[in-house]
């Protein structure tokens, strides 16, 4: 595609959030803002997944390098996309994806 | 915290046999790339890869009994490939260093208690071990029969060797 196609197309205001929970391997998926906050979506992740925030929970993009996402909590997807982290248009489509995993802590204090 | 018992043995033929029909957990395990076999019905081993150290990538093989699940975790060790076994004195080689706060892997563990699984522990709330030696797991990280299946143990190890808590494999 040239860059006058690329200027052509329709600005995007929505992702397509997919989320997994990587204890259960239970996946979600549903749409969201990019304005929307990081944070935003993990709360509406954890609801779609009907699971709650545990102490010690951890967020990463779901595609190697899996990059943490606390840095990110209270940026928007859009600023998330700017950084290419963890979001990108779908193959053979125009549809923007972000992809990421929660993971719960486990005990594991050495001795 | 009470010790575990093992479980009827037909009911955890049954557990195990049912988390290998899972689909979400096939699609995992196809997604991450895991080797899943069974030794027999209550015994499984899976081969995992490792994150990229000095552009080389290890793979672990990991010995899964599960005599105890699903009310409890199956145990879970790292063995020699080819003896699937492991002898402290000959296999140490086969184990990785892995020490992240979820996950740790003790070659010899100092148990108090009889243990027939030991004497290696990978240490986490997702193995059976962990429930033998003196951890104490939140509520939030104790294992939840029914909410925890054998993919959770497999997963959280996995998550170890790919994280920066991975340092290599152990020299004999």
């Amino acid at each position: 595609m040239s860059e006058k196609d690329d200027n052509n197309k329709p600005e995007q205001k929505e992702v397509r959030v997919t989320v997994h929970y990587t204890m259960t391997a239970r996946e979600k998926s549903f749409e969201a803002k990019l304005d929307e906050t990081v944070r935003q979506v993990i709360e509406e992740a954890y609801k779609r997944l009907e699971e709650r925030h545990r102490p010690g929970d951890q967020y990463f993009c779901h595609i190697e390098p899996r990059i943490d996402l606390s840095p990110y909590l209270d940026r928007t997807v859009r600023v998330l996309m700017s950084h290419k982290t963890c979001v990108h248009e779908q193959p053979h489509g125009n549809k923007l994806v972000f992809e990421f995993d929660i993971d719960a802590d486990t005990g594991g204090a050495g001795r | 915290m009470t010790r575990p018992s093992p479980v009827n043995p037909a009911l955890a033929r049954a557990a195990v046999a049912s988390f290998l029909e899972m689909p979400e957990w096939r699609q995992k395990i196809m997604g991450y790339g895991w080797r899943l076999e069974s030794i027999d019905e209550l015994t499984l081993y899976a081969v995992l890869r490792a994150r990229p150290l000095n552009d080389r990538i290890e793979e672990y093989t990991v010995r899964l009994a599960c005599d105890y699940y699903p009310t409890h975790p199956p145990d879970a060790k790292f063995v020699n490939p080819e003896t699937l076994e492991y002898e402290l004195n000959n296999d140490l080689n086969h184990l990785p260093k892995l020490a992240a706060p979820y996950c740790q892997v003790h070659p010899a563990y100092s148990w108090d208690h009889p243990y027939r699984y030991g004497p290696q522990l990978v240490c986490s709330s997702m193995t059976l071990g962990y429930y033998f030696s003196n951890h104490s797991p939140t509520a939030d990280q104790v294992w939840e029969p029914g909410r925890h299946t054998i993919g959770s143990t497999i997963h959280t190890i996995h998550r170890a060797l790919q994280s920066a808590h991975y340092s290599g494999r152990h020299v004999k």
